[in-house]
């Protein structure tokens, strides 16, 4: 890895080549801004947002005073009750590979970067760690005891090149990753 | 176990084969490049690849050590452990969990092992539904075959025979386009994961440390299968636990770029007891590895960590395919643990699918000897089934071709010997014990001189 180059700048560059997209925000408020610029973009008044902390709930105020809806779970578990835009925080993130990392300690907390087609990760800056090394020596702390979460570990959209060998972007997963980076 | 072969035999390829242009010819070339770019732009390579095998060594050195630990703490977590001995007992344990919960529909994600032990036949003889959720797996559920390559189940087909398959099945009519194919596929395959009470994911490695197992996928399904339904089975061979956590960050440095020459997959799902309103377990399967962990001069090939490579280096099998191998595993890898895991009395000739080139061996990311297994496998089967006479005439060229003079004194002897027969008529049909030879084929007439004998005289 080139030491020059900043987690952010890594963790940037290796998003994109798995086939997502990353928006540096310099404040919390600019994150909330884009997020509704998505969901405005696609005449969204409903997205899944299952188990988001209370760190953002700025944005489940900007988002309702606009009037739009951040569901808990999806209104019905059938493939027409998915909301088109999954919203989720991911507790950490590798600048070495690109990768996002999701600590579930419930189900819903799954659906939302799994579910609908659109996945709109949100990450703050000092949660990259610069590798997968340093990823498993903070990670086993909390997968040592007692309940244990599920972790996910998220590089891009779901891909599928099974049909000779064609990659296809948005395989069952989302087709569409957008990772909105901001300060704590 | 009903399906396996009697006896593991290169299968014939069909009429009008064409190797050159074969589609498994083109994706194993297309995966080895994307392998050797991802690879490139790692510096140490070399040294992961043997951190990976120490790692892997030490695992089945101590492997009952480490399955205990994984136990207690899967158990810690809230899973429930099962071992399962073979196929039989495998099926028995995850047909009773089904049946206790009641359950008809099932969904389940790409695992060799579970085509190892055939679950899906065992599923439906039950009378329950089993889907296959990989693209690729489903695709060939559909068409009823079986994998051709590990990590490319369905390579062997080509867009039009899948857009025909999935219109049959799904009752539309698709155009012959992979982009919507795979949404048609994804549509039916996602009310099938809403419905279905019960997931079967296989494991690519379980952290013995943190009971965690760890499932490697880019399509989302094993996540959707280990998310969606209440009841989640998992199934693993003995020997993919690993010690610590922190040797995922060697194994997954390895197997993205071996397999498929990413950095990373999509997802990589680490799971560690269920979620809440979640039951999990898992089932330990040994199904022949203990005996190959008991024999040290092969138990290297269960260092494997399944990622495909050698395969897509390999010259053979980028000519005969995945379904010439006969069963579940293929490639160089197949070659040899398939013969070990079957224990097949009858003689095998897997191993002596190879040109002994030695690409896989410099393709595997844990660095397994590969081309040393598969002489030893082809020495058990000479020493197996060769008749006496085989063996001395054999030995007799070894003895003859380990030293020069013996070697040009030999065959003088032996062409001088070969101009007689033909003078009697008799090189065509050799008499016994060399008729064997001349049953289906000539013995072609050697010259009159050895090519050192030409060579001296200008
Ligand atoms: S033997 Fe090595 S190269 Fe072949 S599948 Fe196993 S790990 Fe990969």
């Amino acid at each position: 890895m080139n030491a020059r180059l900043g987690f952010v700048d890594r963790f940037k560059a290796q998003v994109e080549a798995a086939g997502g997209k990353v928006v540096v925000c310099r404040s919390r408020e600019e994150a909330v801004g884009v997020v509704r610029q998505e969901l405005y973009r696609r005449n969204l008044r409903e997205v899944l947002g299952g188990g988001l902390g209370g760190r953002w709930a700025s944005l489940k105020e900007s988002l309702e005073s606009w009037g739009a809806k951040l569901l808990e779970t999806p209104p019905r578990l059938t493939p027409d009750g998915i909301p088109e835009v999954g919203i989720g925080e991911a507790e950490y993130a590798v600048a070495e590979t690109g990768t996002l990392v999701e600590v579930a300690w419930h189900r819903e907390r799954l659906l939302s970067s799994l579910l609908p087609p659109v996945h709109i990760a949100l990450l703050d800056e000092d949660r990259i760690v610069p590798d997968l090394d340093s990823l498993f020596v903070v990670l086993l702390p909390l997968l040592s005891q007692g309940p244990r979460p599920r972790v996910v570990c998220i590089t891009g959209p779901s891909r599928s090149a099974d049909i000779e060998k064609l990659l296809i972007l948005g395989a069952h997963g989302p087709r569409e990753l957008i990772v909105v980076l901001s300060p704590p | 176990m009903s399906g396996l072969p009697q006896t593991l035999r290169i299968q014939q390829p069909p009429p009008g084969f064409d190797p050159g242009a074969s589609k498994v010819a083109k994706a194993a070339r297309h995966a080895t490049l994307q392998r050797s770019a991802a690879i490139a732009e790692v510096a140490n390579w070399e040294d992961l690849r043997a951190r990976a095998k120490v790692i892997r060594a030490y695992t089945l050195e101590h492997i009952d050590v480490l399955l205990q630990q994984l136990e207690v703490n899967f158990r810690g977590a809230g899973g429930v452990v099962h071992y399962a001995s073979d196929a039989r007992s495998a099926c028995t344990i995850l047909l009773d969990l089904a049946r206790q919960h009641g359950v008809r529909r099932v969904v389940k994600s790409k695992s060799m092992v579970s085509e190892e032990l055939e679950v899906n036949e065992a599923i439906q003889r039950a009378g329950l539904e089993v889907v296959e959720t990989d693209l690729g797996e489903f695709i060939i559920q559909l068409a009823g075959e079986r994998p051709s390559h590990i990590t490319a189940p369905a390579i062997h087909k080509s867009t039009e025979e899948i857009a025909t398959l999935l219109s049959r099945h799904l009752g539309e009519s698709l155009p012959p386009d992979p982009q919507a194919l795979l949404l048609a596929a994804r549509a039916y395959l996602r009310k099938r994961f809403l419905d279905a009470e019960m997931g079967i994911i296989g494991v690519n490695f379980a952290v013995a440390e943190t009971g965690t197992l760890v499932v490697v996928e880019n399509e989302g399904n094993a996540r959707l299968v280990s998310t969606l339904p209440r009841l989640l089975v998992a199934i693993m061979g003995i020997e993919k636990v690993t010690p610590a956590l922190l040797d995922l960050a060697t194994f997954l440095r390895l197997l993205p770029r071996s397999a498929t020459g990413q950095v990373m997959t999509s997802y990589v799902s680490l799971i560690s007891g269920p979620y809440p309103g979640q039951e999990l377990h898992l089932i330990v399967v040994d199904n022949g590895r203990r005996r190959i962990l008991g024999d040290p001069t092969v138990r290297e090939i269960l260092h494997c960590i399944r990622c495909g490579a050698c395969m897509n280096v390999c010259p053979v099998y980028r000519i005969i395919g995945g379904h010439a191998y006969g069963w579940v595993y293929t490639g160089p890898m197949g070659a040899i643990l398939s013969p070990l895991l079957l224990n097949a009395e009858t003689t095998s000739d897997l191993p002596f699918a190879s040109t002994l080139c030695g690409a896989c061996r410099e393709a595997c990311p844990v660095d397994i000897d590969l081309p040393r297994l598969l002489l030893e496998l082809r020495r058990r089967a000479a020493s197996k089934v060769s008749t006496p006479s085989e063996r001395w005439m054999m030995s007799t060229w070894a003895f003859a071709g380990k030293s020069r003079e013996r070697f040009s004194v030999g065959g003088k002897l032996v062409r001088r010997f070969l101009r007689v027969a033909r003078n009697l008529g008799s090189v065509q049909r050799l008499f016994p014990p060399l008729a064997g030879w001349t049953i289906s084929r000539d013995l072609p007439l050697p010259p009159a001189q050895s090519f050192r004998e030409r060579w001296r005289k200008p």
